[in-house]
């Protein structure tokens, strides 16, 4: 199931914030996680993904560092901010409060909840 | 976002987004360094297949970022596919997933730039918004202009014809003008190296020693057939002037060149009445004559010359401006101040019945009671400036147009101009026509204004307290924006406080040689002065006339055997007639101040001194 553009694009950036929660990745490595981690429901457009780094990069939320790969060819590293943890935690707290609204107006079963809470 | 710094890389301060302060970045100047790598080269390590390397080239050629931008987009969409094809899938499959060209790289770009240095930023969006905000203002600017350049004004009702055609309208057998054109048409003036006022100037009038008398007397020979027709033409009931007669034409050329009389575009504030101020020159020839007649003791001669002038000056006011009144009453306090010397000097020249048949006249000039400006020309001098500096929506209402602001530019720089409007001045007419307010602001203001004043003023002067016209237009005059909305009104509107005063102060002369007249008559008749003014009612006197500066009855006091007739003056203190020595005392004594004047001024300039309307104020010869 996809979801829709609007819900996307709120969903979308605290869905990267809390991939690199775990420690820095490249842009083919966050596609692969968010299509597999959310059972495909973030898999987002490839090309949403590079705008949307770039976006969180100039709000000083990630950085992007290049390094060499393991196959010698150079590759960008995305890495959370002090900022970026604080918004990653801010963003939950207000995701859960969603959720929980939601579930109490029976809009969501408990199962139904988002992988990334 | 740091790139490996490039050997001798030039290091550079700017902004950093993230701390919202200045930080050293190495990588700023290195990565426009980068620029001048091509994207392809930067490729070529990645060793994609011909599709994905065209498909990437594409989309960072599209974003138009900086080339070390587009360089730096290139290595990591590139890093993406070379993943995806490690991972096995196909090139076609990644292009499809990645999503359309030229949206990605709309997308990408629009965040790439919000990466760039805040310095950068600042200067990006100021000059967007500055762009913007000057493509506002020019946008506004054109819809003004356009507004501005396309109005005209409507010219509903020519106030000036209206005037002529009045004049017209006089039977030529009532005019007396034919006759004054034709005096001054065959006047001879003075010589040019004599002042043809002197013997106003000198005090006492004229010495017949002096020698100047001869050339007096030769001015007289050399006039008496103007004198004559100025006698016949005050026998007429009106003036009669119409402009743009070619009957003046000669006259006109002989005292104006070629100026025509008649005002440009027919517009009433442009009126000259040059034949107001030439009447002035035949009321001088009367004074000449009338200085003639007293030496010789012609006494009839010298109560004909009063009458004549004041007959003369009446016509003065045959279009009923303000300023021909106001010049009219100027010569009529000429005729008042022969017929107070021949009482103080030659109480015997005029007979019994010359000196009533005088006081009928003086009492009966502008209609009598107290003098006042009509203003009902004024009023339509100003109905007339707003027709031709607004447009007409046909409500009474409009905006201001090209040729009201040339009209308020005459006005600002106190005369006519010939050429045409200066460049500034246009361009900056649509952004005043937006400033300025409406016709019907402007003038509801200007005759609201005028209506006050003309109120405030309309009692003796001893009513009179400060202006709040004056106090209006100065509190407008505060402020920028009030100052710009009510221009037009404020450059038109007069105050009627100084013609007011100008009526008051003749008024008042006029009602002391009135007395004075009543006072030599019971003389006279008595043998002796009255002892008060009651004596004179109603024989010699409907009533005493009012001192005007304190609303009593007029004063009057007998010193060495000689009446005095004064009011309190200025000071509205009675001190007994006491005549001013000192000239600027003299003036202080009914030169009219506001109360706040008078309250803030430190001068003592007339006080203690009376404004003595009888005999009249002679200054000490100089030294």
């Amino acid at each position: 199931m996809r979801v829709e553009r609007e819900l996307m694009r709120g969903a979308g950036p605290v869905a990267v914030l809390k991939l690199l929660e775990a420690g820095e990745k490249y842009g083919y490595e966050l596609v692969e996680a968010l299509d597999q981690q959310s059972s495909g429901v973030l898999a987002m457009g490839q090309s949403t993904l590079y705008p949307m780094l770039y976006n969180l990069e100039a709000q000083g939320l990630v950085t992007a560092t290049w390094r060499d790969s393991e196959s010698g060819r150079g590759r960008k590293y995305y890495a959370l901010t002090g900022n970026g943890k604080k918004r990653l935690a801010a963003d939950v707290k207000q995701w859960k409060s969603v959720v929980t609204a939601l579930s109490a107006l029976g809009v969501l079963a408990p199962q139904q909840s988002p992988a990334v809470s | 976002m740091t790139e490996p710094p490039a050997d001798g890389e030039t290091r550079s301060f700017h902004l950093d987004r993230d701390s919202r302060s200045f930080r050293f970045d190495a990588g700023f100047w290195a990565r426009r360094r980068l620029a001048r790598q091509s994207v392809q080269e930067a490729l070529t390590i990645f060793a994609l297949p011909a599709t994905l390397q065209a498909f990437v080239v594409d989309i960072t050629k599209r974003t138009k970022l900086w080339r070390s931008e587009q360089i730096d987009v290139a290595k990591e969409l590139a890093g993406h596919f070379r993943d995806g094809l490690e991972s096995g899938v196909t090139p076609e499959h990644l292009i499809t997933r990645f999503g359309e060209q030229v949206q990605v790289a709309k997308m990408i770009r629009r965040a790439r730039m919000r990466c760039r240095p805040l310095h950068w930023q600042i200067r990006h969006y100021g000059m967007l918004a500055m762009a913007l905000l000057f493509g506002v203002m020019l946008v506004t600017y054109g819809v003004l202009a356009v507004r501005f350049f396309t109005a005209s004004p409507t010219i509903s009702r020519n106030y000036f014809a209206e005037i002529n055609a009045e004049a017209k309208e006089i039977p030529e057998e009532d005019r007396a003008w034919p006759f004054y054109r034709e005096a001054l048409v065959k006047y001879e003036s003075f010589p040019k190296n004599v002042d043809e006022q002197w013997w106003d100037r000198e005090e006492p009038p004229a010495d017949p020693s002096s020698p100047k008398w001869q050339v007096l007397v030769s001015y007289i020979e050399k006039n008496r057939q103007s004198l004559t027709l100025i006698r016949d033409g005050v026998k007429r009931n009106q003036l009669g002037y119409v402009y743009s007669d070619p009957a003046n034409d000669h006259y006109l050329r002989k005292w104006h060149g070629e100026r025509p009389d008649a005002p440009k575009n027919d517009a009433l504030f442009d009126i000259s009445m040059p034949q107001n101020g030439d009447l002035r020159a035949l009321g001088r020839l009367l004074r000449a004559e009338w200085l003639l007649a007293v030496h010789h003791g012609d006494g009839d001669m010298a109560a004909e010359d009063v009458a004549t002038l004041i007959r003369l000056t009446s016509h003065q006011q045959s279009n009923g401006f303000v300023a021909q009144e106001m010049l009219s009453y100027s010569d009529f306090a000429v005729a008042l101040t022969m017929v107070s010397d021949m009482l103080s000097e030659h109480p015997e020249l005029p007979t019994d019945r010359q000196l009533r048949d005088l006081a009928r006249l003086i009492s009966r000039f502008a209609g009598g009671g107290t003098l006042r400006a009509s203003f009902a020309r004024d009023r339509q001098i100003v109905e007339d400036f707003f027709q031709r500096c607004f447009t007409d929506d046909g409500n009474g209402d409009g905006r201001l147009t090209p040729e009201g602001l040339k009209i308020l530019d005459e006005f600002n720089s106190a005369g006519p101009r010939d050429d045409e409007m200066s460049m500034s001045l246009t361009l900056s007419g649509p952004a005043l026509m937006a400033l300025v307010g409406s016709r019907m602001e402007n003038q509801d203001l200007a005759m609201r204004l005028f209506d006050r004043d003309i109120a405030e003023h309309s009692g003796p002067m001893h009513t009179w307290g400060d202006s709040s016209m004056k106090a209006e237009i100065g509190r407008l005059m505060q402020s920028f924006t009030t100052r710009t909305k009510y221009m037009p009104a404020l450059l038109i509107v007069g105050g009627a406080g100084h013609y007011a005063f100008v009526s008051e102060h003749k008024t008042q002369l006029r009602d002391g040689i009135l007395t004075a007249i009543a006072v030599e008559l019971f003389r006279r008749e008595n043998g002796r002065l009255p002892k008060t003014l009651d004596e004179l009612v109603p024989k010699y006197l409907d009533e005493i006339p009012i001192d005007r500066l304190d609303g009593k009855p007029i004063k009057y006091a007998i010193k060495k055997n000689r009446p005095v007739i004064y009011s309190v003056g200025m000071d509205g203190e009675d001190n007994g007639g006491k005549m001013p020595v000192e000239f600027d005392d003299y003036v202080a004594t009914w030169q009219w101040k506001e109360p706040h004047e008078r309250a803030e001024s430190n001068s003592t300039a007339g006080q203690g001194y009376d404004w003595i309307l009888f005999p009249r104020y002679q200054e000490k010869p100089k030294n």
